[in-house]
This record gives structure tokens, C-alpha cells and sequence, in this order.
């Protein structure tokens, strides 16, 4: 059950920036992802049924207060997809996230309080372990453990995700020298420069990886005109290349393949182009911040994450229907590898002829057609007030709901369903009227069972207040009795005297209603006061004390004053 | 309908755990019974360096079936000498659990809001009108020995409910 109860607490905090989001797609009132989102003049979101409710007992905000009304709310589109997306997503970012970070945290916890260079290390090796993760477990075939083979061609058919940058690195991974090279560069950057990296006042590791567009000197072939794949340039940089590659560290041959993968794409917080992960501090400081273009990444993150999608839907296709998938795969890992890398161009399909004719993918050029939301039929409110119960009933016959109950049931059950029904009007992704019936019929049951646990209640009050009314009776009864006993011993004092002479007027069997009324109130006078005389001795014995102090206080201060008045006349 | 309320009362109540560290006027917020969420209690600790220091204040909290649409009722079952709490059945007077609710408030922060009501009281609308006639007629002497006094006697002790 509590799998399903989430908050935005529930993402790891180094990752405030998505507490953020999370907590803005929640509806202030339930506290829920954002269902059928809409906004209200102050612009203020919240779920069309929460609002709805709301609005129905008050007519403000529930968050500023600003005077609204239910005419002058918005359906949010944008947000409401937004909101549902995010909740499909949610909880498989989450464990991956979740996932990603626990390496990190055992080795930092292993090492304690980190030199710079150490520190960059061990970024770097949970970036390696982050980037086996994912790779492994985005391939949605891949059911069996990941195996990192070095072999590309299955290495690229099982990876889908990763296709996208990771092209070129497909031909690359055959060769278990670059695997072994890739390793050791990586790992000596670390070791052999430090002192570089101490000198440096910013910038990791990163900035001896400057990838370099075009780069002819590297070892390795580019292969079909793709764009330098920036990882692997950037981690075959031939700066200490020969040295390294015959060092030949123990470690390299499974991690070094690991490695050539590039990480994850994410968008620059400027530019808004796609740029790998460990190249960020590096495009900042060279081509952001200088207002300068990047010629290594041109391409929006937008676009390029459409694209990737549209691989996967791709593959998975091509995995339906039996073809071979490596031969697909790889051409379109080449085709989108070049719309990718031709700037401002619109996305060119090469070997168009061997993409087996029924995926259109990309045919689009990533765009979807502009859905429109045509303002649907809204059911009216009704003033129940002039309606009589057959009119009321006429009109819940007319939705189709129960027409059993008295006025007030009736009404509750057109009002809520008016609430329900109008609601899903704003969703964009709308529920079937045959739910709409279910969640009536839930509402009736429910509504049902509170009627009776207030029917229970009440009857367990009345009879409640039937006991006290006997119980103050009887009370009652000996008040009197006992009154009329000290009557007859206690004469002396003057209210019972009263009582008692009126008694006697009245005659012994008659009791006066005043009489006994005056005698209740001195007795229950005389029990409060025997109750508390403990609490109020201690009172006013506190009481006492401090006006004895305050006195005490005066008289020594009043003596001072007299002494200082007497030493100057001495 | 129910449901929902059921919902949103546990998602608060997890809420309630995770950050209870980021609280320090609020020593308890739970259900009484773990099978009721609709019927919680709450400790208030006394502010220092007010006349509430050092004393513990019981609430106890009862949720309508349509919360967060309607606010809960809450009332003070430690005796507490506050003007705007009734002395003997602890009714809070509060704008904010009456006319002023939002659904956008939870417990926790309606919580907090009584806790700084405890320092901050409002003498212009008084439940108990002694305390508030001696902050009105400005003796801040009387009235706070007067609260201290209280604190002492009922707030103090563990046992008092």
C-alpha cells in the first residue's frame, strides 16, 4: 500500500531539482500527481475534481485566497500531459536513480574526506559502474544478465538506448586494444597529472578530454561521416596514447569496454543542446560562457531524445516481427547518427532501402501533429433548491444514475457526479463513462456506510445524554436529602437558614423548588470549595509569601534609601 | 470518498515520519490507533523563553470525512491559559480552522501554526476572557505568571492528560 503513497521527499537529495519538479506537479489539496490539471486566475494548478469540490463549499483559492470561480478556471494542458508522464516515469527513475547513487556512496564512504585528484577518481569509476547499469538494464530484450561482450555488432543490437551517441563506438569495440587503451588513458589521466589537475582551479578530469571535432590524428577511423562520437574522442586523446597502450594495466580488458560507451546525453543548462555528462564543465567554460557555439554538439536534447525514442520503437518492431535485428539497428544507428550531426538540416534517412518498409519512423521529422482540446459538453449545476424531488429525480434518470433515496441523497448523488463528470471533461486522458459509473457506485457505498456510522453515533449520544439527565437526577435527589439533613444539624448558617424556614413554611413532605435549588448550589459550592481548598491554601500561601516578600523588598530598600540619605548629611 | 481522505491521511502520516527531525515545537503527530486515521494527537512543547516553557500540550485532532475540504477539529486536551483557548474544553479559536482553512494546509502545518498562536496570541477575539483582559489592560507581569502558573500545574506533569 505504501508503494503507492508517494512525496516528493522520496528523491535522493542530490537531486533537488526533481524534489522540485515533483512537488510542483502535485495538487495542493490531495497532494497528488496533478490529475486533470487546471489553473485558476491567480495561476494556481490543482486537480479539476479537488478545485472542483472546493469551489462547490468556498470561492477562493486554495492557495492565495484571490476570489475564483469554477467559470473562471483553465484546463493546463501542457501541464496535465506533463503530470501524466511523469507519474508513468516516475518510479523507474527513481529506482534508477536510486541505483546509480549507491556505488557512489560506497565509495565515498570507503574513503573518507577525499584529496581533489582521489576524488575525480572515484567520480570516475561511479560513472563507469553508473554507465554499466543503465546500459544493462535499458535494453528491453536483454533478460538475461548484461554481458559486455566486446564483440559491437550484438554489443550495439542489445542497446537501443545508447545507440544514438554511441554509434560509432559500435566498430570501435571490436578492437580490444581501443578497450584497453580507453582504460589506461583514463585511469593515468588521474594518476600521472595530477599535479596538472591540482594546478587547475576548476574543470576535473574533463578538460584534458577535450574532444576534438574531426580529429585526424586519432588512431581510430571515424567510421560513415559521423560526427566525431565525443566520448571516444575524447578518451583516445592521443596526448599519452603510445606510453599508455603498452603499459598494458591488468584491469582494462571488461571495464575498458565499459568505458568506450559514452554516458548519457543531458541537455546544457545554456544552450539547451545535448552534451555527454562528463563533458559539461568543459562546453560551459569553452563555448557557453564565451557565447561561443559548440561545434561538437549542435543538436537540441529535445530532438535528440525524440529521435531516441523513435530507435526504440524502432527496435522493438523489428524485434516483433523477426528481422535481423543487428542489420537494422545498425543502419539506423547510422542514419540518425547523421541527422543528428547536420546542423540545422532537417533529419536525412540513408539506406532508406534496407529499413524494412513498415516503420515509418522519423518520417515525421520527430514532430508529432498539434493535438487540438476541443472544449467538451459540461454538465450544468442545478439550484436543487427549486427543484421538487420528482424534477430532481427526472434529472438523474437523465444521467443514468440511481433515482432511490430521499431529496437530500439525491441531491448529494447529482452533485457529486456533476463534481466527477465535469472533471474528467478537463482530463486528457479522460476515463470511460463506465467508470465514472464504478466510482458512483463506490461513492454510494461509502456515502451509505457514513450515514450509518453517524446514525450510530448519534444514538450513542442520545443515550449518552439519557444516562447523564439520570444520573444529575439522582444527583439531584441526594443534594436534596443531604441538604435536608443539614437543615436539621446546621441551622447556624444564614442561606440554609433560608431554605430551611421555607421548607418548614412549605411543610415537611412539600419541598419548595427554590428552596432546593438555593441548597444545590450551596453544596455543590461547599464540595468545590473542599475540593480545591488544598490548590487554594497552596495559593494563597504563594500569594502571601510574595506580598511578604515584596513588602520585606521595600522596607530593605526604604532603609537604603534612608542610609543614603543620612551618609551625605554625615 | 472516504478513500480519499484515507489517502491523503496517509501520505501525511508517512510525510510526518520522514522529516520529523525538521520540528522542534512539535514532540508528537500520529494516530492514536493505528487503525484509525482519522483520529490523531499531538504534543506541543512550550517555546522557550515564553511562559509555556517547559510544558507539554496535548491535542487532540479529529478528521471529517471530506478533509481536506473541510478543515479538522482540533482542541487542547492539556488545560492550557491561553486567551484564545477555551479553559475548560480546550476549544482553539484559530481563523485558520475555521473561515480561513485551505485544503492546501496539512496537519503538520496547522500544528505549527497553534504552536506560534501559543506565543502570539490574539486578545481581540478571547475564549478565556481573564487572560485576554490582562494582556488587554497591557499587565505582561500578571499574565505571565498566570500562564506559568498553569504550565506548572497541568502541563508539567507526564501523567496529565
Amino acid at each position: 500500500m505504501s508503494n503507492d503513497i508517494t512525496d516528493p521527499s522520496d528523491w535522493p537529495t542530490e537531486y533537488a531539482s526533481l524534489r522540485e519538479i515533483d512537488s510542483h506537479l502535485r495538487c495542493p489539496i490531495c497532494k497528488e500527481m496533478l490529475r486533470a490539471a487546471v489553473m485558476l486566475q491567480c495561476h494556481h494548478n490543482f486537480c479539476s475534481e479537488c478545485i472542483r469540490r472546493h469551489l462547490d463549499k468556498e470561492s477562493n483559492c486554495p492557495a492565495c485566497r484571490i476570489p475564483t470561480s469554477t467559470s473562471q478556471m483553465r484546463r493546463n494542458v501542457a501541464l496535465d500531459e506533463i503530470a501524466n508522464n511523469f507519474k508513468d516515469c516516475r518510479s523507474k527513475l527513481l529506482r534508477i536513480l536510486m541505483e546509480s547513487l549507491e556505488p557512489k556512496r560506497n565509495t565515498s564512504q570507503q574513503h573518507g574526506p577525499l584529496s581533489r585528484s582521489n576524488s575525480m577518481e572515484i567520480d570516475d569509476v561511479a560513472l563507469q559502474q553508473k554507465r554499466r547499469r543503465t546500459s544493462a538494464r535499458m535494453s528491453p530484450t536483454n533478460k538475461s544478465a548484461p554481458k559486455i561482450s566486446n564483440d559491437g555488432s550484438s554489443n550495439c543490437s542489445q542497446d537501443p538506448n545508447n545507440m544514438n551517441m554511441d554509434l560509432s563506438l559500435a566498430d570501435d569495440d571490436n578492437d580490444d586494444r581501443d578497450g584497453d587503451f580507453v582504460d589506461v588513458s583514463s585511469h593515468e589521466s588521474t594518476s600521472h597529472h595530477k599535479g596538472k589537475h591540482v594546478t587547475r582551479s576548476s574543470g576535473p578530469v574533463l578538460r584534458s578530454r577535450i574532444p576534438r571535432s574531426s580529429n585526424a590524428s586519432t588512431p581510430l577511423e571515424l567510421s560513415n561521416n559521423t560526427a566525431p562520437a565525443p566520448e571516444l574522442v575524447s578518451s583516445t586523446l592521443p596526448d599519452f596514447g603510445p606510453s599508455n597502450s603498452a603499459s598494458g594495466a591488468p584491469t582494462t580488458s571488461v571495464p575498458g569496454s565499459v568505458l568506450s560507451k559514452p554516458s548519457t546525453l543531458v541537455a546544457c543548462p545554456i544552450c539547451g543542446n545535448g552534451i555527454p555528462f562528463t563533458y559539461t564543465n568543459t562546453h560551459l567554460d569553452n563555448y557557453c560562457l564565451l557565447k561561443q557555439n559548440d561545434p561538437n554538439y549542435t543538436i537540441p536534447y529535445k530532438v535528440i531524445i525524440t529521435q531516441k525514442s523513435d530507435i526504440i520503437a524502432l527496435y522493438e518492431k523489428c524485434g516483433a516481427s523477426g528481422k535481423s535485428i543487428s542489420n537494422a539497428t545498425a543502419n539506423t544507428s547510422t542514419s540518425v547518427s547523421i541527422s543528428s550531426t547536420t546542423p540545422g538540416g532537417s533529419p536525412r534517412r540513408t539506406n532508406d532501402s534496407q529499413i524494412s518498409p513498415g516503420l515509418s519512423f522519423n518520417s515525421n521529422g520527430g514532430k508529432k501533429p498539434v493535438a487540438t482540446y476541443p472544449e467538451p459538453k459540461r454538465i450544468p449545476k442545478l439550484t436543487y433548491s427549486i427543484l421538487n424531488d420528482k424534477q430532481l429525480r427526472k434529472k438523474l434518470q437523465e444521467l443514468g444514475l440511481p433515482t432511490h433515496g430521499d431529496k437530500q441523497l439525491m441531491q448529494k448523488r447529482h452533485a457529486e457526479y456533476v463534481t466527477i463528470y465535469n472533471a474528467n471533461c478537463d482530463a486528457t486522458r479522460p476515463q470511460t463513462q463506465a467508470q465514472l459509473m464504478k466510482a458512483m457506485e463506490v461513492w454510494e457505498r461509502s456515502y451509505e456506510k457514513d450515514m450509518q456510522t453517524r446514525e450510530a453515533q448519534r444514538r450513542a449520544l442520545e443515550q449518552q445524554q439519557q444516562i447523564q439527565q439520570k444520573e444529575l437526577a439522582q444527583q439531584k435527589k441526594k443534594e436534596e436529602e443531604r441538604a435536608a439533613t443539614e437543615n436539621d444539624t446546621e441551622p447556624g448558617t444564614p442561606t440554609l437558614s433560608s431554605s430551611q424556614s421555607s421548607s418548614q413554611n412549605g411543610g415537611s413532605n412539600h419541598v419548595n423548588n427554590d428552596a432546593v435549588a438555593v441548597a444545590v448550589a450551596t453544596a455543590s459550592a461547599f464540595a468545590h470549595a473542599l475540593k480545591y481548598a488544598d490548590e487554594y491554601a497552596e495559593l494563597i500561601a504563594d500569594v502571601k509569601k510574595r506580598m511578604q516578600a515584596d513588602k520585606e523588598k521595600k522596607t530593605l530598600e526604604d532603609n537604603q534609601q534612608a542610609q543614603m540619605r543620612t551618609q551625605p548629611n554625615s | 470518498m472516504s478513500s480519499a481522505v484515507h489517502r491523503r491521511m496517509l501520505k501525511e502520516y508517512l510525510a510526518i515520519q520522514k522529516n520529523s527531525a525538521t520540528r522542534p515545537h512539535l514532540e508528537l503527530l500520529e494516530p492514536i490507533q493505528e487503525d484509525d486515521l482519522l483520529h490523531w494527537q499531538a504534543i506541543l512543547l512550550g517555546t522557550a523563553d515564553s511562559a509555556y516553557e517547559g510544558g507539554r500540550f496535548r491535542l487532540d485532532i479529529v478528521i471529517p470525512n471530506n478533509y481536506p475540504i473541510h478543515p479538522p477539529a482540533i482542541r487542547f486536551t492539556t488545560k492550557i491559559c491561553h486567551p484564545n483557548v477555551h479553559f475548560k474544553t480546550g476549544e482553539i479559536c484559530l481563523d485558520i480552522l475555521k473561515s480561513e482553512w485551505t485544503p492546501s494546509w496539512t496537519l503538520e502545518s496547522v500544528c505549527v501554526a497553534i504552536s506560534s498562536l501559543l506565543t502570539n496570541p490574539e486578545p481581540s477575539s478571547p475564549l478565556n476572557c481573564d487572560a485576554a483582559n490582562l494582556l488587554r489592560c497591557g499587565d505582561m507581569a500578571g499574565y505571565n505568571s498566570l500562564v506559568k502558573m498553569y504550565t506548572a500545574l497541568y502541563a508539567m506533569d507526564d501523567e496529565e492528560q
